[in-house]
């Protein structure tokens, strides 16, 4: 864990909501955008951060369950990513890529907070769980959005009570959409194992789904 | 007759069914077994409510601290190569006596009878 990362205040963590402050990038090609990396074009690796850091950030608050967390995370993932521009195997997709350093990040974040004893934010306190609802926005008051705001808890429950290597299929597959040529890719598994271990993982997500629904209904919510 | 389906089977069946890829005598397979119906009902909808989750989207700010986080890394870097250069370079104290004595001794040499 390097001691370089930038600590922001709470308040400008949860500016998601806001218009960006950085002005849109046109998009390049990916094989322009690449050749201009291989150059170390500043303005390159400025457009490959805009262009991913949403999905990556998406990613790593899905493994580790933290906004916090995932905000240094994704700090990391991208100065690694400038770090090995030059390992990367042109053959392969630029996001398949990505997502595999950021996979590796966030495995290595979750073993270390682990030792630590978790991370800066309770496990998955309610105090992140309305962190979450409030940057994906928060329900205005009909019923309706107070019932999506709350399955939209249960599921990043869900997720987060899934084992490190489940959550990430979950996440890659169900999430992000990923297809199971790019997960065998990002993750180094076979498609079968990739198929039944994603298939555990969402038996797993009905129970857990379930058992939540259950208590919700015991509690009189 | 209805058999009962390997654990294998319901996975195939199941992820096939997630991926909108059913095959005509497993949607058959399924109308025969209401238990296993409702089974990948409930499967189906935990994946609507993942697949429906809102994405979380990066603080603006983010961006901006890793640029400025590379920057500063190529900055150091730049420094870094600069003083294992200086480490490297040879001191005028010691350059300026091999010189002289060069001079010197190709003098000696050329003047020498």
């Amino acid at each position: 864990m390097t001691s370089e990362v930038l600590e922001l205040p709470a308040h400008e963590l949860d500016l998601a909501t806001r218009p960006a402050a950085i002005a849109p990038v046109v998009e390049l090609p990916e094989s322009l955008l690449l050749a201009r990396l291989r150059r170390k074009d500043p303005a390159a690796f400025e457009q490959l951060v805009k262009t991913h850091q949403d999905r990556v950030f998406d990613f790593c608050v899905r493994m580790v369950g933290d906004r916090e967390e995932a905000f240094d995370l994704t700090q990391e993932i991208f100065v690694s990513i400038h770090l090995h521009l030059d390992k990367f195997r042109h053959d392969a997709k630029l996001s398949t890529w990505i997502f595999r350093i950021s996979k590796n990040h966030c495995l290595n974040r979750l073993k270390y907070l682990k030792r630590r004893g978790r991370g800066r934010s309770d496990d998955y306190g309610e105090a992140n769980e309305l962190a979450i609802n409030d940057s994906v926005g928060a329900p205005s008051g009909p019923d309706e959005l107070l019932e999506a705001s709350r399955e939209r808890a249960w599921v990043h429950r869900a997720i987060a009570e899934l084992d490190e290597d489940q959550r990430m299929l979950v996440a890659l597959r169900d999430i992000e959409g990923l297809s199971y040529e790019e997960i065998v890719e990002i993750t180094e598994l076979p498609e079968g194992t990739v198929k039944s271990r994603l298939h555990r993982a969402r038996e797993k997500l009905v129970g857990i789904l379930e058992r939540l629904e259950q208590q919700a209904a015991h509690r009189g919510e | 007759m209805r058999t009962e389906l390997s654990k294998a089977e319901v996975e195939r069946l199941f992820i096939g069914a997630a991926d909108g890829a059913l095959e005509g005598r497993d949607a058959d397979r399924l109308e025969d077994d209401p238990a296993l119906k409702l089974k990948l009902s409930k499967y189906q909808s935990a994946l609507k409510l993942l697949k429906e989750t809102p994405k979380e989207k990066a603080p603006p700010a983010l961006a901006s601290v890793i640029l400025r986080r590379v920057r500063r890394r190529r900055i150091w870097g730049r420094n870094a190569q600069a003083m294992q250069l200086q480490e490297y370079a040879v001191p005028m104290q010691v350059i300026v006596p091999i010189l002289l004595g060069v001079l010197v001794a190709a003098f000696l040499v050329f003047a020498a009878p």
